[in-house]
């Protein structure tokens, strides 16, 4: 017997109803990390990607469409959704092409900061003496100094580009990771199966890498989630500066310094790359959280 | 030859002007498959003798006395020489079988690991793996060596512990508490692990505890400690038969046991004294109700008073029962 109308449209209903409910229902529970893993998973595709899936290259003038809106505006063209800058390049093709460098920056100061400080920090916590405080000392003298002050110096003595501010943001960065790992690794070798480890015969150099440093990872993996959005910014705060890439080259930073002498009348060119800066930052911070909750047994409770 | 003889072994903390003694002047030996018991309350210095003999106390302790295991001084070796002795010859099992693996590894990648480390050369696999849980009467080892730590009870985890401390088959085998974190009937199975182990391999076993009972389950010689020195030891039957020193006496008089239908449990007023507090003479004659003048002033000389049994007591003359009534008082 088939349902009388009625009661059909009542089950459409109810079905449209819940699936209009389901982004709610996403956001209260596991909305924020899946939220910040969607923008996140959309910005490593761009950044993979890069400009071969945007209509436009990013360096690509055209000065029949010099400043155009956005395309719901009236002025605006289908052709450039995000509008054009001043000398007529399209807005999105460049923020694909920012998210490029600031990935690419972004995770190479993780990624090798990271390394780095991992091990400053483990042989400053596993071996300790003369040579774990010399480390550890240079670990605060790092973690001291303001980062765009070192950051300026650096620049300054090495020039601007992209691989040199590669380069800063690791010198800048490490420190973080030696000082985490350093205390991780203090609490982690006084632990029973390292001790009796050590009682059993095996080598000082394989009970740090083979089992201080993986119970030291959770740890390491939280903080260079978090990092990564930290870094993204910090690369922005430099480029926006004149000290971190070079136009024609783009970043989201230098997009926001082009932008500013036309704030006025032109709100597009500094409303999305602020945009696109702010919600990566916040999506790797919340996707860090989350990692956190998930991976520290002890914030759990 | 004993397969271990320790002679005025002592390990000092603190600061050199005024040092803090842990253990003090300790001399004992162990024969090669004996079962020595070392028993005492808490800060007797059982553990830190221990680790001292592993040379596992951390650089801030200061060791002094003579060890010789197996024709080596130990105390006298490289670090290399020593790290080649530890875990091959000498092993240990710590007192928390719940912490003393690593989480992150299987028990077979552990297995493994020790396996290698003590044949090397060999490419021990899943197999050896199964074979070292089933030496310890692991059930169902195949499912075991791909389980992680989390996944097993404490009772199976000191097991396996005991499997890769024995590995190797060690000449000497130091269990401290092996059996303090686990319930009665776990603990009478890794009892009689270890005389398995002491028969089969011919391996000398120190246990160390709190626990009467068990070092007189399984030890053939006692040791009993208070405030870092050995105050009393010998055969375990002349121990706890014939006990000499009042403290022996009071740890015996305070195991539980039922007279007339009432369970009865005794106690040694006080507490063990501060080691930086120490006098001159006994410490424990401020516990003690047989305490003379003498006892406070005077460190007593040790006194052998039968095959083997020796006791550093002033009033202990080896009179069997003539402190006991009033240790049971």
């Amino acid at each position: 017997m088939s349902e009388s109308p009625d009661a059909r449209a009542t089950g459409l209903l109810r079905r449209l109803r819940a699936i209009a409910r389901w982004p709610l229902r996403l956001a209260r529970k596991d909305g924020p990390p899946a939220l910040a893993t969607l923008v996140c998973a959309a910005l490593f595709i761009a950044a993979l990607c890069g400009t071969a899936i945007t209509p436009f290259s990013e360096t690509h003038i055209d000065f029949e469409s010099v400043m155009l809106p956005p395309a719901w505006e009236a002025e605006g063209a289908i052709l450039h959704p995000l509008g054009t800058d001043q000398l007529g390049r399209d807005v999105l093709s460049r923020l694909v092409a920012g998210a490029q460098v600031s990935l690419l920056v972004a995770g190479a100061a993780v990624i090798f900061g990271g390394v780095l400080g991992t091990f400053v920090g483990l042989i400053a916590g596993y071996f300790g003496g003369v040579t774990g405080a010399l480390l550890n000392r240079l670990t605060e003298a790092f973690l001291a100094l303001p980062f765009i002050l070192m950051a300026l110096a650096l620049v300054s003595a090495l020039g601007p580009g992209l691989w040199n501010i590669i380069i800063v943001m690791i010198l800048t960065n490490w420190a973080r990771y030696a000082r985490l790992v350093r205390s991780e690794v203090i609490s982690i070798k006084e632990r029973d199966f390292v001790m009796l480890a050590r009682i059993a015969g095996v080598s000082r150099v394989t009970i740090a890498l083979r089992h201080v440093l993986p119970n030291a990872f959770n740890s390491v993996a939280i903080l260079a989630v978090l990092d990564v959005g930290r870094a993204m910014m910090l690369e922005s705060a430099l480029s926006f500066l004149g000290l971190g890439v070079q136009p024609p080259s783009v970043s989201w930073g230098v997009m926001l310094a082009d932008a500013k002498s036309f704030m006025g009348f032109a709100w597009w060119l500094a409303l999305f790359p602020g945009l696109v800066i702010f919600l990566s930052v916040l999506s790797f911070s919340a996707l860090g959280d989350w990692l956190q909750s998930r991976l520290d047994p002890r914030s759990g409770l | 030859m004993s397969l271990l003889s320790v002679r005025a072994l002592s390990v000092e903390f603190g600061p050199r002007g005024k040092p803090v003694a842990a253990v003090a002047g300790a001399s004992f030996h162990v024969e090669r498959g004996e079962i020595v018991g070392v028993v005492g309350e808490s800060g007797s210095g059982k553990s830190t003798m221990c680790s001292a003999l592993m040379r596992s106390l951390p650089d801030s302790a200061r060791v002094s006395g003579d060890v010789v295991f197996d024709g080596q001084p130990l105390m006298q070796l490289s670090a290399a020489q020593m790290q080649a002795i530890r875990g091959r010859d000498l092993a240990m099992i710590l007192q928390n079988p719940m912490t003393s693996l690593d989480p992150l590894f299987t028990i077979g990648d552990q297995a493994i690991e020790v396996l290698r480390l003590r044949h090397p050369g060999s490419h021990a696999g899943e197999k050896q793996a199964v074979e070292l849980l089933r030496k310890v009467r692991i059930t169902a080892p195949e499912m075991r060596v791909r389980q992680y730590p989390h996944q097993m009870s404490g009772g199976m985890k000191q097991r396996i512990l005991t499997a890769f401390a024995t590995a190797a088959s060690p000449k000497l085998l130091i269990a401290d508490e092996p059996t303090t974190a686990l319930d009665a009937t776990v603990q009478e199975e890794i009892l009689s692990l270890f005389c398995e182990i002491r028969d089969s391999a011919q391996t000398a076993i120190i246990i160390v505890t709190h626990d009467l009972g068990v070092v007189r389950r399984i030890s053939d010689r006692t040791i009993v400690m208070y405030a870092g020195r050995i105050v009393e030891s010998g055969p375990t039957r002349s121990v706890f038969g014939n006990p000499q020193h009042p403290y022996t006496q009071g740890l015996i008089g305070s195991m539980p046991r039922v007279v007339d239908g009432r369970v009865e449990l005794n106690s040694i007023p006080g507490q063990v004294p501060r080691l930086d507090q120490l006098g001159s003479g006994c410490a424990f004659a401020e516990r003690c109700q047989h305490a003379t003048d003498r006892c406070s002033r005077a460190m007593p000389l040790q006194r052998t008073i039968g095959v083997q049994h020796d006791v550093v007591c002033w009033h202990g003359d080896g009179t069997p029962g003539v402190w006991r009534e009033g240790a049971a008082a």
